[in-house]
């Protein structure tokens, strides 16, 4: 049974263009999807919908259910109590998605209180346990700083475990390696990988990048130009079956890195 | 070692203070001695003998060269003397201290009110950019910037003054403060006149300053985390915002002075801008070159509180001092 099921999902903006047209997928509770595309190809936009969080003038049809619940027919302050504690999302630049001025222990406390009725003692715990659970080992220091006192990677780690600080069932991952280096990205991709292990949410990981995709997700939507391509798996489309734009993308990423094969996953 | 650069930047601060008042002393000084005609020609009119003026100089000291005058002008404030009047004799600060109890209530009062009021109307205003409540505020606010503020001042007084009859059109009680009723209904009209110019400017830079925050992707996160629209820009807003605003109120804050000064006199009021005007009138040098170098005091102590201000927000200012 899927958990989250996006249904001819379409957004057009209020002077009539189309940006999303009739997107449709579903993830299962503990499984990892890949949507992929070029940029401009919708796949951000997609999670955006989802959320409810398009930018303003963008209008949303179509279906998106959580576990049979239309989140798009949802009075906004319903919608408010989804977001975060049922669907959470880790955003690309994870500079510029905290705040500058907050220190990282109120940053990763406030949602958690937000959706828990907790004391402010017991939520900076739970701050630093989620903190141990991203594997940042000096959590005292990190709860401490402010963002930008942070490496890159720290950052991201400290955005995953805001993210999955009202324990969420679905997460959606908006090109979250992109603004990393290879051997950090590395890092955060097992450390995605790790956490939908121990959490058991589903992840939906949005990203340009192939290779990325092939590293966590096993069933992959690839998107063009705000319409689904195809809907696959990620070892079928490293084999070549299915649709001649998804084997594009393939061999262009083969061509500048190693991707794995079908028979050595 | 925060504490370390914290306290050796206020002393940078300070310092600088300081070499900037002394340079307006010097410029005021200078430049009051460049204007045509003197205290001595002012006072004793038309038809007098060079004999009668010479005298009048000498007891006023005007004869002696600038740098000497200047020299003994310093010296005074060193000490805490401003000086003394060239016309009534008094001591300036007497002068300048009979005048406070109204430009100084009439300033603060108009911008409190005036940050009162531009505040929630600036966010307001920001989170509904396309709604009617944004279109209104921001015509309203062009409005108010394009009119000058005396004539502000000159309308209030028409409609709730003399049509409506609700307020003084303008005076002072004599008794001052002794009648704190009269003294508030005079003050109100100068106080919302003052108020409506200042918050005409606030809240375009407060709307500025919140769309600035809104469009955050901190905002974004704080949203796709579960707070609400409002709850997300107040656990971001208030200190990300108030770092460009309160630039804008030190600034404001200064103006408000300035702004009394002038209303003052619209309104009749025996504030310190009337003495100001009545002092450069009457070629009453000391008076003015005071009233000048308090003003000039007022905005650079206000820029230094200003800028410890937004170290205090911002910890990019506090531990990096100032670099980022």
């Amino acid at each position: 049974m899927s958990l989250l099921e996006v249904d001819g999902l379409t957004v057009r903006t209020s002077d009539g263009r189309t940006l999303l047209d009739g997107v449709t997928w579903d993830v299962a509770a503990g499984a990892r999807l890949g949507i992929i595309g070029e940029s401009g190809s919708g796949k951000s936009m997609t999670a955006l919908a989802v959320l409810g969080l398009l930018p303003a003038g963008m209008r949303a049809t179509g279906h998106v259910r959580l576990d049979g619940t239309d989140l798009l027919a949802l009075p906004p302050r319903r919608m408010d109590a989804v977001r975060g504690a049922q669907v959470a999302m880790v955003f690309q630049e994870p500079l510029t998605a905290l705040d500058p001025l907050m220190t990282v222990g109120r940053q990763i406390s406030g949602p958690v209180r937000l959706h828990q009725r907790l004391s402010r003692t017991a939520a900076r715990e739970e701050a630093a346990r989620l903190l141990r659970l991203v594997q940042i080992d000096d959590t005292e220091r990190v709860l401490g700083s402010y963002p930008w006192q942070l490496s890159g990677g720290q950052r991201q780690r400290v955005s995953l475990a805001m993210a999955l600080a009202c324990r969420p069932r679905v997460l959606l991952a908006d090109e979250p390696t992109t603004a990393l280096d290879v051997t950090v990205q590395a890092e955060v991709l097992e450390l995605l990988d790790d956490v939908v292990e121990r959490t058991g949410l589903a992840l939906v990981l949005v990203t340009h990048d192939l290779p990325v995709v092939a590293r966590v997700a096993q069933d992959l939507v690839v998107m063009r130009d705000g319409a689904v391509v195809e809907r696959t798996t990620v070892p079928r489309a490293l084999a070549g079956d299915g649709a001649a734009y998804t084997r594009e993308l393939v061999d262009a990423a083969r061509a500048v890195t190693a991707l794995p094969t079908p028979e050595a996953r | 070692m925060a504490r370390h650069l914290l306290t050796r930047s206020l002393l940078t601060r300070v310092a600088s203070l300081l070499v900037s008042l002394a340079l307006a002393a010097v410029v005021v000084f200078v430049v009051l001695r460049l204007l045509p005609g003197d205290a001595a020609g002012a006072s004793l009119g038309v038809g007098t003998t060079s004999d009668q003026l010479e005298g009048l100089r000498a007891e006023l000291g005007t004869d002696q060269p600038v740098p000497v005058q200047l020299g003994q002008w310093v010296a005074g404030l060193v000490q805490g003397d401003l000086g003394t009047s060239f016309v009534s004799r008094q001591p300036v600060a007497d002068l300048v201290a009979a005048r406070l109890p109204v430009t100084l209530p009439l300033s603060l009062a108009a911008f409190v009110l005036a940050v009162l009021v531009s505040v929630p109307l600036g966010v307001a205003a920001a989170v509904w950019r396309r709604g009617p409540l944004g279109v209104v505020v921001s015509a309203l606010s062009q409005l108010g910037v394009a009119v000058p503020v005396f004539w502000v001042g000159v309308l209030l007084v028409l409609v709730l003054a003399l049509q409506l009859g609700w307020l003084p059109p303008g005076g002072f009680p004599r008794q001052g403060w002794g009648d704190p009723a009269a003294a508030v209904r005079a003050l109100v009209l100068p106080v919302v006149t003052v108020a409506i110019a200042m918050s005409a400017v606030m809240v375009r830079y407060v709307r500025s300053a919140t769309l600035d925050v809104l469009d955050q992707d901190y905002v974004r996160t704080a949203r796709s985390l579960g707070y609400g629209r409002w709850a997300a820009l107040r656990r971001h807003g208030l200190r990300n915002g108030a770092a460009p605003v309160v630039a804008i109120l030190g600034i404001e804050l200064a103006t408000s002075l300035l702004g009394a000064v002038v209303i003052e006199n619209v309104f009749a009021l025996p504030g310190l801008g009337t003495l100001l005007l009545d002092s450069v009138e009457a070629r009453d040098l000391p008076v003015v070159q005071a009233l000048v170098l308090g003003l000039t005091a007022v905005v650079l102590v206000v820029n230094v509180g200003v800028d410890l201000a937004q170290r205090a927000l911002d910890p990019r200012l506090r531990l990096t001092g100032g670099a980022r």
